[in-house]
Parts: structure tokens; C-alpha cells; sequence
């Protein structure tokens, strides 16, 4: 089998890095390849890392608002792009209400800070196994 | 399924050869990694697309400054009308195969240019180099680029795989290691065809060159260029690709030129490959206690009966491409 | 649910006694406050309540002038003291119409980007009476200040603040100002050693280790990687034959508080002494001013939880209590919502009304430093300065500290402490009430949500205006500057800060001046790859 790859980055000048760095190393230790683009990432650049890497999930961890107007800038840019691609966000900053509307627009799956790490490793592997499926 | 869509991707409807857009080649590199049975078709493709391209090493000690290297490199040969691609390598780990690949990092401010850029764990590969590292290479190859560089995981002294696959061999190293110099004398600084003192905006760099020069001069051997850099502002990547540009392109540049050591490498991971997907494949079928002999035995018939590894032209195909 | 059985220890791993006596304290304990080496903290001015501290409360937002307005309203309110912090964009040195910035302007503090914003930013503020410490890159937060002193006719002598100086951390632990880290550092010794020259009472380096430990650094990382850089300023400070005791006492400390009540208050009472015996002995600081060191604190944000906000107010409260009986010059209680968004104005209330409470009701500060003598206070305080003296030493011993920032050694710091912190708190073994103990299911979890729902959009008005500012000045001079600034940088024994402003009052940005110290260095204008070079 192949280990799962997913991409893990942050939007704009959203910098709090460490939970990006923690969940990294925790979806590492579960045995998947995480590719880390870190900060500064905008929905273009991370399209056309999607392409290169060939993640099977991109996850975004959000720790400013930003992620409000970027993350549908990115859904937009993945269909122009033929990219099914799932996008899950993480964080502390997305409320209930922002997570529903997030969903609806169609982000695959929302963590917040509470959600216990085997429940997003989870939720990834599912993700990242139905891709493979349709393709 | 895989392999009809690769079909599709790689050939035109009358069956030559062909480059797929450039938004498959991620997906391509996928395959190549990971999908054993793809790779017939794969190097079929390939042997009919490559021309020569140089594969350029990059090793050295972590944190050396080899991705940020790598970057500046890259763009200057991007801009210089090569077309560049990069694999990065970084360990698996042995514990759970899972892996934080950040070599994209440090290449990524600048943004907007044609690089390819590849981040691979090793998955079982050895001495530095991931597992797929040659077939990768040499798939990108046979998109057109001509210049592929590697960079390896930077365990240092073990990384001698690079030396088998790449030339010229780049030994990126940092000042400040004094200590380290006398441990690099074996191990891959043997191998290497420059030295890169990368950070020469710190100011033990002269200090450091010193003691490197000293280092050499023990050598009977042939003994490398050595060259400064500071990668993070760019001094230095001119004439270290200028460096590159002229030399001469050895005999292990290019696939068509490959080592025999080199090459045998590649078969064998080849062969090892396919022997491993047919096993998997069979395991089915016959028993799989590890001391049943028999069991083992019917096994082993099972998997040459399958002819999963079958083919062997496709391995002569090869052969005749390597040598 | 809990972790493996182990002995007690502090956060930072310091074994503890079930009881502490007398033989577990060294002589120490005839220390007294006011005096060498003031582990006991300073003595209280005679007539002030003892024990009483600036209450500080975090404002910015938007442009200058709402921010403007944002500190009027603090100061009819009574505050004392205010903390202006940058936005995003800001923080990163880049201007407010970057392409990477076009969703953060002003949404977490206020924008900041032309000397005449700072202008706006204090208008009809008396700066020679009200503390305004700045989390705005220094070098542009002292430019602006003085901009705005010229405009308000004040004399610089008068000046009074103060500015964070991370040169060390900042790229790796909070906002990347994307230069080199000698670049960086030489900024900071610019600014400390402009401001013992022209500023006086400005406090011209405050040593922020709060930012830096919130992935989750140990008390004793903490305080170590603070020492380590104020041990490089300090000394980079006075190679440039500038006196220590003409700034030793402009140097201040801002300190994280967690949890673990005993191991903070100690923490603080250590630092203390560390920084009198280090300006004493190592550096040859003799006025008392230099070796008393200020202390202020945030609590932590890292320690509240997104869950049950409400037990965040008691958090506070704990926190709170022990910096006052730690004794800070100022303390700033993290609000109670920032565990799940940017604090909210009724949350900074709460964290007001905490310190108001613990200072007027509690009676806790009625004398100085009153844990004092207490056998494991004591104790706890010896340990940690040997302990981060230690770590100190060691990380010295590794080669000079910009080396080691730019080797990627403090990041690595970081990250193994933000990734230990994970697994203490997924393992059990750090409990956190609501989080991984004493859970409550989402529904009944409603308390204080509310709140979180509001937010501050974009201020999209600030970008087109700062656009069509740069349209409207005159381009000549401003490349004109420019050039002075990179021509400064490339001069080693230049000041940057006279060049700087020169720049700043040609109308050239923040983010055109840093651009043109980074290509100085050989590095791109643009660190994120959108703008061009104006040189
Ligand atoms: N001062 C200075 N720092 C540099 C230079 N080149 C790289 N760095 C810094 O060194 C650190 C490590 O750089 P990388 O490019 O990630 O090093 P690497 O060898 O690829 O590291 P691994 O992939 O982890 O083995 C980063 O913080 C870089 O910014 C240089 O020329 N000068
Ligand atoms: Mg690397």
C-alpha cells in the first residue's frame, strides 16, 4: 500500500506555525507522507503544488480569519483545474457556525482544537481512500 | 485501470510516444513510485522519449543548506533555458513509512516559474536515495527536462547511493563543522565533484575553507572543486553553474550512459519490485508461514506461474537502453 | 485517562518534594526587595500602593485613525497603559496592498505602513505621559513615534514606550520579517543605541519571550532563550561603545505565565536575579537602575481552551494572581475567547476586571515580593536560575547565537516543544480541564459562544488607499532614499535609523524601506515574489 500524501500549509500572513508543525508530525507518525509547504501559501501556489506532489488531501491549518476568503478562492481554483482534490481545514479559530458554512461550500471536513488527533487520521485515511476509488 | 489511463497520458492514439500535459506529470510520478505494474509501459514510454539529461546530486549534512541551494540552482538554470526538475528526498520512517517532506520550503518564496518540483520519501530506498529515485529521474527525463537534480536526505556520510546514479555529485557543506571535516574524509566526500561551502555569509567561512583545504590536501586522489556559496542571497549559484555548464559531461551523465554499477542498481530495483508486487499479489494462494518450506516453495512457483514478473523482455528492453 | 505513574515534577521537569524545610533553601533567604540582586523585585515609590501595576489591554485594529480612536476610548476609560499591536501584514514588514496581505489588513491589529500613520495613530495622545509599548517592528515603531513627537512638537527627550526586539526568534516562532537575523539584530542595536542617545525614558529594548514560548517552551527554555538574546544585544551593544549603564536600564522583560502557579512565580523572581548578577558581573553595570530589571507579563493564550470559555476566566484569575504575588511592573490577562478567535472587547473587560479585582479586593499586594521566604518558592527559584544558566552556557558553547538562528537551531527548539506539548496533552499527561479531562458534550458546551461568533472583515479601504498613496507622492524621492537606506546598510558603521526616517519622511513604506535593506544583503526585495524592486 501507499502511504497516504497530504499537503499542509497555511493561507496569506497567517503565521502560527506550531499546529501545523504538531499535526505534521502526528499524521507522519501515522504513517503518512505530509508534504509541508508551511506559511505564506495562496490558493494558486498551492493548486499547483497539488498538481506536482500529487496529494491525496490538502489541509490548511487556520489560526487568523483569513482562511474565510481564501479557502473559496481555492475550492473555485481546484474545479477550474479539474482537481478533486478534498481540502480540510484545522483550527482554532473556526467556529460551529463558520464550520457548516465552510462544509457547505464544500470543504471535506472541518478539526477544531478538540477534535482528538485518531479522529482526524481517521477522517483523512476515508478521505484520501474514496479518492483513490474515483480514480 | 491505471495502466489504461496511463496509456491515454503517455501515447497518442496511434501509439507513439508523446508528453503529456504538464498537469499529469505529478499523477505520472505517482504511478512510477508506487504501481509496479505500470512500469513496463512506463519504461517503454520512456526509452522512446529520453534524450540525455544531466543528473545533478546534491548531498550533504542536514540543515547544510542544500534545498535552498537547490532553488537558487534551479532558477538559474530555469532562466538560463534549461528545463529544470527537482526531486527532494527525505527519510521514511522504518517505524510507520510516514514522513514530513519540507524540502519545498525553503524552495518556494520566488514562486511562479516552470520547476518541476518533487518532495519523495524514501520508502524503503537506501543510502540516502528514495526507492523510485532513477525511475522518477528518469520519467522526468522523459517529459524533457534536461537538467534533474536530486537532492538526497542528507544523512551525510551514508549518502553514497548519489555517487551511483548522478554526476556531477555536489557535497553541499556548512562552516562551523571543523570537527566534521575529519568524519566526511570518507564516505561521500570521496565521491564528490565539488564541494559547495554553502552560508559563506557566516564568518567562520574562512576558517572552515581552511581547514577543508587542509583536509584535501592529505588526498592522493583526485580532490574536488571547491566552490563558496550563500544560497539564502544567491552569491555564488552563477558560478556554480557556470561550474556545471562546463564541464564535461562524464560517463555517468545521462541515461543512456549510465554506470554498469549504476545500472545494475536500477535493474535490481527493478527486479525487486516487480518480485515484491508479485508476491503480494499471490499471497493468496499459497501459504505464508515463513517456515514451511513447502509452503514457501509452491509459493515462489505461484508467483514465476503467474508471470507477474514475467516479461523479461521488458527487462532486455531495458538492458539495451542502459548499457 | 491519566498518564504514567511518575515522580512530580514542574512543567519544566523540576522534581518536587512533598514538603519543603529550611535545609532545601540556600542563604539566599536573606535577600530583601529593593536591593542586589532584586530577586525580590524592586522596592515600592514611596506613596504608591505597593504592589501596583500598569493594567495594560491589547487595542489595534484597522487603520490609524480607528485605531486612533480605539485609544482615546481607553484613555477616557482610565487605562493607564496601552499596547499597540500591528496587524499581520505589519508584523512581516509588508505593506497593507501586498497580494499575500489582501485578507488581513487590520483584522488583528492596526495597519501601519507610512510614518504619517503613526501620526494619525497618536493624534492628541500626550506621549510624554502615557506608555505606549509598541508590538510594531521596532525600527518603524521608534520612526513613527518620532514622526509623530515632530508633528506634536514634543522634544524626543520627553518620549516614553517601549518596543519589542526579537532578532533571534521572530522569523522561526512569530511573524517572518524575512531578513537575514544579522540584519535583523543589527536593527535592534540601531534602535537600543539611537534611542540612549536621543530617547531617554524610551524603553528601547523589551526582551519578549512570551511570543516565542507559546508553542509550549518550558519555564526554563523560556527564560534561557531570553538570556541568550539579551546576553547577544547586550553585547553587540556595547561593542559599539555605547556605556551600559546608559541602557542597561532601558531593557525590560516580558514574560509568558502558564499554569503551573510555584514554577512562574519562581521563573520571575529568578530572572530578576540572573539579569543583576549578569549586568553586574558580566557586563560591569553599576547604577541600581541597570540591574533591577522591569518585569511585565501576558498569561498564556496556549493554556486556555477553546472549550467551556468560561473556566478561561478562572484560568486568568490564577494566572493574574500570580504575577501580582510575582510582583510585574504591568500584566495583560489573556482574554477568555482567544482560545478561539481574535479577542473580543468584552473579553479584554473581563481580563481587566480580573486584575482590578485581584489588586483592590484581594489584598495580596500589600507588601512586596510575599512569597518571599517561602521554603519552596525559594527553592524553586535557586533551580531555575541554575537551570536556565545552564542552558544558557550550552547554547553559547554551540557558536554565536545569529549562527545558530540561521542554522535553524532555535527553530528547532520550537518545534520539538510545540510537538512535546501535543503529545503531554493528547497522552494525559498534562491535564487540561475540559480538554483531555472533565469533558462537556457540544451541546451542553454553550457558555460565552456567542461570543465568538463576531468578527472584524478585512479593511479593504486601507488597501486601496494605500495603493493610491503610493501613486500620489513623488517616486524620485523616494527611490532616492531608498538608495541612502541600502547604501546605510551596506556602511557597517552606519546607524540605520537616521536613514530610515529620511526615507519614511520621503513617503517611502515600511515595506519599500525593508525591501531595500534585504536587497542591501543580496536578498530579494520581495521575500514572497510579487512586487518589483523600485531599485
Ligand atoms: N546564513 C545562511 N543561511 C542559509 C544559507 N543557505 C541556507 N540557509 C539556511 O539554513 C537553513 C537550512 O536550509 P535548508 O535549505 O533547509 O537545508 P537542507 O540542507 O536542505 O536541510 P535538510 O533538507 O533538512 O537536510 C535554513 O534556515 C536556511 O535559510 C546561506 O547561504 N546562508
Ligand atoms: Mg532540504
Amino acid at each position: 500500500m501507499q502511504p497516504i500524501r497530504i499537503l499542509v500549509g497555511m493561507f496569506g500572513v497567517d503565521q502560527h506555525e506550531v499546529g501545523a508543525l504538531a499535526v505534521s508530525s502526528a499524521l507522519s507518525d501515522a504513517g503518512m507522507e505530509v508534504v509541508y509547504v508551511g506559511r505564506f501559501q495562496t490558493p494558486e501556489r498551492i493548486v499547483s503544488t497539488v498538481q506536482d506532489e500529487d496529494v491525496d488531501v490538502i489541509g490548511i491549518s487556520c489560526h487568523s480569519w483569513e482562511y474565510i476568503e481564501y479557502t473559496p478562492e481555492l475550492l473555485r481554483l481546484l474545479a477550474e483545474n479539474d482537481l478533486t482534490t478534498p481540502v480540510v481545514l484545522g483550527g482554532s479559530v473556526i467556529t460551529a457556525a463558520d464550520t457548516s458554512d465552510m462544509i457547505g461550500q464544500g470543504v471535506a471536513g472541518v478539526f477544531g482544537p478538540s477534535t482528538p488527533m485518531e479522529l482526524i487520521i481517521d477522517d483523512i485515511t476515508a478521505l484520501a481512500a474514496g479518492r483513490n476509488l474515483r480514480e | 485501470m491505471t495502466t489504461d489511463w496511463l496509456q491515454e497520458a503517455l501515447f497518442e492514439p496511434g501509439g507513439k510516444a508523446a508528453v503529456p500535459p504538464r498537469r499529469l506529470w505529478g499523477r505520472i510520478l505517482s504511478i512510477a513510485e508506487a504501481d509496479a505494474a505500470a512500469l513496463p509501459r512506463l519504461l517503454e514510454w520512456a526509452q522512446e522519449r529520453v534524450r540525455c539529461a544531466l543528473l545533478i546530486g546534491v548531498t550533504g549534512a542536514p540543515g547544510a543548506g542544500k534545498s535552498t541551494l537547490i532553488g537558487k540552482l534551479a532558477r538559474q538554470m530555469d532562466s538560463s533555458g534549461h528545463r529544470v526538475g527537482v526531486l527532494a528526498i527525505d527519510p521514511s520512517s522504518d517505524r510507520t513509512g510516514g514522513a514530513v517532506l519540507g524540502d519545498r520550503l525553503r524552495m518556494e518564496a520566488g514562486g511562479g516559474d516552470d520547476i518541476f518540483f518533487r518532495s519523495m520519501a524514501t520508502r524503503g530506498g537506501r543510502g540516502g536515495l528514495a526507492r523510485a529515485t532513477v525511475i522518477c529521474a528518469q520519467v522526468l527525463a522523459g517529459f524533457g527536462l534536461d537538467r534533474i537534480i536530486i537532492e538526497t536526505t542528507g544523512t551525510g556520510q551514508t549518502d553514497t547511493a548519489i555517487a551511483a546514479v548522478s554526476d556531477p555529485v555536489l557535497l553541499v557543506t556548512e562552516p562551523g563543522q571543523g570537527d566534521e571535516i575529519q568524519a566526511m574524509k570518507a564516505g561521500v566526500m570521496e565521491r564528490a565533484d565539488v564541494i559547495v561551502v554553502n552560508k559563506a555569509d557566516l564568518p567562520s567561512t574562512d576558517h572552515f575553507c581552511a581547514a577543508l583545504d587542509l583536509a584535501m590536501s592529505a588526498r592522493a586522489s583526485e580532490v574536488p572543486q571547491i566552490l563558496r556559496t550563500t544560497s539564502t542571497s544567491g552569491e555564488g549559484i552563477a558560478e556554480l553553474a557556470g561550474w556545471i555548464a562546463r564541464r564535461p559531461v562524464g560517463p555517468r551523465s545521462g541515461f543512456t550512459s549510465l554506470s554498469p554499477e549504476a545500472a545494475t542498481d536500477y535493474l535490481t530495483e527493478l527486479f525487486r519490485v516487480r518480485l515484491r508486487d508479485g508476491f503480494d499479489r499471490t499471497s493468496d494462494d499459497a501459504g505464508s508461514d515463513p517456515f514451511d518450506i513447502v509452503a514457501l516453495t509452491t509459493r515462489i512457483d505461484a508467483v514465476i506461474d503467474s508471470r507477474v514478473i514475467g516479461r523479461l523482455t521488458d527487462l532486455d528492453l531495458l538492458e539495451k537502453e542502459v548499457t | 485517562m491519566t498518564g504514567p505513574r511518575t515522580e512530580p515534577t514542574t512543567r519544566s521537569g523540576i522534581p518536587l518534594k512533598t514538603s519543603y524545610e529550611a535545609v532545601d533553601v540556600s542563604d539566599r533567604m536573606l535577600e530583601r526587595p529593593g536591593e542586589y540582586p532584586f530577586t525580590r523585585g524592586r522596592l515600592t515609590r514611596p506613596g504608591a500602593a505597593a504592589g501596583g501595576w500598569i493594567h495594560r489591554e491589547l487595542s489595534g485594529e484597522g487603520g490609524p485613525a480607528q485605531s486612533n480612536r480605539q485609544l482615546h476610548y481607553l484613555l477616557e476609560h482610565g487605562q493607564a497603559g496601552l499596547d499597540v499591536i500591528g496587524d499581520g501584514p505589519t508584523q512581516s514588514m509588508l505593506d497593507a496592498d501586498h497580494p499575500l496581505c489582501r485578507h488581513s489588513v487590520g483584522t488583528q491589529g492596526v495597519s501601519l505602513c507610512r510614518l504619517s500613520d503613526y501620526a494619525g495613530l497618536f493624534a492628541g495622545i500626550p506621549l510624554d505621559q502615557v506608555s505606549i509599548s509598541s508590538s510594531v517592528p521596532a525600527a518603524f515603531a521608534l520612526t513613527g513615534l518620532i514622526h509623530a513627537a515632530e508633528q506634536a512638537e514634543m522634544p524626543l527627550g520627553r518620549l516614553r514606550g517601549s518596543v519589542l526586539q526579537p532578532p533571534l526568534y521572530a522569523n522561526d516562532a512569530a511573524y517572518d520579517s524575512f531578513m537575514p537575523i544579522s540584519l535583523a539584530s543589527r536593527l535592534s542595536v540601531d534602535t537600543i543605541a539611537f534611542c540612549a542617545e536621543h530617547l531617554p525614558k524610551f524603553h528601547s529594548y523589551v526582551e519578549d519571550t512570551y511570543f516565542f514560548s507559546e508553542g509550549g517552551l518550558s519555564a526554563i527554555e523560556e527564560l534561557a532563550l531570553g538570556f541568550v538574546q539579551i546576553r547577544h544585544l547586550v553585547g553587540q551593544t556595547l561593542a559599539r561603545g555605547i556605556p551600559i549603564d546608559s541602557f542597561a536600564s532601558r531593557i525590560a522583560l516580558l514574560v509568558n505565565c502558564s499554569m503551573d502557579f510555584f514554577e512562574e512565580i519562581a521563573k520571575i523572581r529568578a530572572a530578576r536575579r540572573l539579569f543583576a548578577t549578569m549586568m553586574r558581573t558580566d557586563y560591569g553595570a553599576t547604577d541600581p537602575r541597570s540591574l533591577s530589571l522591569n518585569v511585565t507579563s501576558h498569561t498564556s493564550g496556549l493554556t486556555l481552551t477553546a472549550e467551556q470559555p468560561i473556566n478561561n476566566v478562572v484560568r486568568g484569575t490564577v494566572q493574574g494572581l500570580a504575577l501580582a504575588l510575582a510582583g510585574v511592573q504591568a500584566m495583560e490577562i489573556s482574554a477568555f475567547d482567544e482560545g478561539f478567535r481574535t479577542p473580543s472587547p468584552e473579553a479584554h473587560v473581563v481580563g481587566l476586571r480580573t486584575q482590578q479585582i485581584i489588586e483592590k479586593e484581594s489584598g495580596v499586594t500589600r507588601s512586596s515580593d510575599p512569597l518571599g521566604g517561602s521554603h519552596l518558592v525559594e527553592s524553586l527559584t535557586d533551580e531555575i536560575e541554575s537551570r536556565v544558566l545552564a542552558m544558557v552556557h550550552e547554547i553559547e558553547s554551540l557558536g554565536d547565537p545569529i549562527e545558530l538562528a540561521e542554522r535553524g537551531h532555535f527553530r528547532q527548539i520550537f518545534t520539538n516543544a510545540a510537538v512535546r506539548y501535543q503529545h503531554q496533552v493528547e497522552s494525559g499527561e498534562l491535564q487540561i480541564v475540559g480538554k483531555n479531562c472533565y469533558r462537556m458534550s457540544d451541546e451542553d458546551d454553550r457558555l460565552l459562544r456567542d461570543i465568538a461568533e463576531t468578527k472584524i472583515e478585512p479593511d479593504r479601504d486601507r488597501i486601496a488607499e494605500i495603493a493610491a498613496f503610493r501613486k500620489s507622492r513623488s517616486n524620485d524621492d523616494v527611490v532616492r532614499q531608498l538608495r541612502v537606506v541600502l547604501a546605510s546598510v551596506g556602511d557597517p558603521e552606519a546607524n540605520l535609523i537616521p536613514a530610515v526616517l529620511d526615507a519614511g519622511n520621503a513617503g517611502a513604506t515600511m515595506g519599500e524601506i525593508a525591501g531595500a535593506m534585504r536587497q542591501a544583503h543580496g536578498h530579494p526585495f520581495d521575500p514572497l515574489g510579487y512586487l518589483k524592486s523600485p531599485l
